[in-house]
């Protein structure tokens, strides 16, 4: 665990969807966030069932196309509870963009499934069986890695003694106990302003560290992709 | 298995169609047994139920026919050594497509070491692109052929351009049906990063291939 104890305080009262930056060290801060949403695998579950929840109570209003291309994974693959899928259909229903949307994707699909190859005839099991056993007395035969390669070994052992030196200065330190809600990591406004000496890097954290339902990839794409489909000004805002 | 018993017995009298008929009627798990329990033909069983679905996940994973032939050939060689290793508490077409999707990250990750490698590729699917139109049905208007094949090509291309772990989460449950769970277990991640990868998959490819579809 890449974060101090004391930072994880500011951790556990976040939002799910709350912004945290780990002041000047985008890297470690990216893959603590991350490890946590992977240790905590229960409130990570338990974040996925409060989105879905929270996707079937706000789409038991007016759905908009943004509400749609959020809620269009789950829809498709119908995750949402009985109202919330029917209020997509009704959009799609009513709405030429989300459904050209919806049409083109199962389209792009069904030509895929229909182009499946064929393979070709079956390897004979006793052929599968010889290749195993060559395969077996390989591997049984084969020196150990560090006989075939030993400068890579070394290498990869020295770089791995400067890793660590470099992550923990102190000594490793104790992984702290956790209970949090999925927390997203993203650079920070501006923390600098660019200037002689300053330069400003975009940081690009992993995407998958923001969770379903924050992302506003979806919205973006409809617009990218949409200027026949769906222009930006017809799309209504809500 | 009272079926399998029945089969051996008929099989002395010559009857190994009924053994396989037999082994086509068990769940994958009984097949694992009956292979675990020294009935080599199960494996055959195996290969039959599985090599079309990974011939299709590994080739849309790597790009290419020969290649996905090789690897899933390899992803029965390594289940068949070590399947006595596997957990039985676990689904099995969980952990075979695994090892699938496993070996077709490794040729990737190659590939991109390897750039000749990728060049070859490239060469040999250049030989097929051009080779000459072969009309199926006199009658169809040629345009509507070269069209259709167009389409395909780009609609291919497009599964092509996603990155890996996109293309990955999206050939999985688009084109082999498989639930989040499961994609989670063979990829390796949780459900969360399944489903953004799925979203947004989905989004590109629908973009991508947009102008093509009417
Ligand atoms: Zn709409």
């Amino acid at each position: 665990m890449l974060l101090k104890q004391a930072e994880t305080r500011e951790l556990r009262g976040a939002e799910a969807g709350s912004i945290f930056w780990r002041r000047g060290c985008p890297a470690l801060c990216g893959a603590g966030a991350k490890r946590l949403l992977r240790t905590d695998w229960t409130g990570r579950m338990a974040h996925e069932r409060r989105w879905i929840d929270l996707v079937n109570s706000s789409l038991a209003g007016r759905v908009t196309c943004d509400r749609f291309l959020e809620a269009y994974t789950d829809y498709r693959d119908e995750q949402l509870g009985v109202e919330a899928q029917r209020a997509m259909a009704e959009h799609l229903a009513a709405c030429g963009a989300c459904r050209r949307y919806d049409r083109v994707l199962s389209a792009g699909v069904d030509l895929l499934r229909s182009m499946d190859l064929e393979p070709p005839l079956p390897v004979a099991p006793g052929k599968l069986a010889r290749l195993a056993l060559d395969a077996d007395l390989e591997a049984r035969t084969a020196l150990p890695v560090v006989f075939r390669r030993p400068m890579a070994t070394v290498m990869a052992l020295a770089a791995a003694v400067f890793a660590a030196i470099a992550l923990f200065p102190g000594g490793p330190r104790s992984t702290p106990e956790l209970d949090l809600p999925a927390v997203v990591a993203a650079e920070p406004a501006a923390l600098f302003k660019a200037g002689p000496g300053i330069q400003r890097v975009p940081v690009r954290l992993p995407y998958e560290m923001v969770p379903t339902g924050f992302q506003t990839i979806s919205r973006s794409l409809l617009y990218q992709y949409g200027r026949p489909v769906a222009p930006r000004a017809a799309v209504a805002r809500p | 298995m009272a079926i399998m018993a029945q089969a051996r017995l008929d099989l002395e009298d010559g009857g190994a169609r009924q053994v396989r008929r037999a082994l086509g009627d068990l769940n994958d798990s009984e097949i694992v047994q009956e292979f675990l329990n020294g009935e080599e033909r199960a494996f055959a069983e195996v290969v039959r139920r599985y090599d079309k679905r990974l011939l299709n996940f590994v080739y849309r994973t790597v790009g290419d026919r020969e290649r996905a032939e090789d690897l899933v050939q390899e992803t029965f060689v390594r289940v068949y050594r070590h399947l006595h290793r596997f957990d039985q508490s676990k689904k099995f077409s969980t952990w075979i497509y695994t090892i699938a999707g496993n070996l077709a990250k490794n040729e990737l990750r190659n590939r991109s070491r390897n750039p000749l490698v990728l060049f070859q590729t490239i060469v040999k699917n250049w030989d097929s692109d051009f080779r000459p139109l072969e009309w199926e049905d006199a009658r169809t208007k040629p345009d509507d052929l070269y069209r259709k094949r167009f389409i395909r090509q780009k609609v291919e291309e497009a599964v092509a351009e996603l990155p890996e772990h996109h293309r990955t989460v999206f050939v999985l449950r688009e084109l082999q049906g498989k639930s989040y769970e499961e994609i989670a277990e063979i990829t390796g991640c949780n459900l969360g990063t399944v489903k953004s990868r799925l979203n947004r998959a989905r989004n590109s490819f629908a973009r991508i291939i947009e102008p093509m579809v009417d």
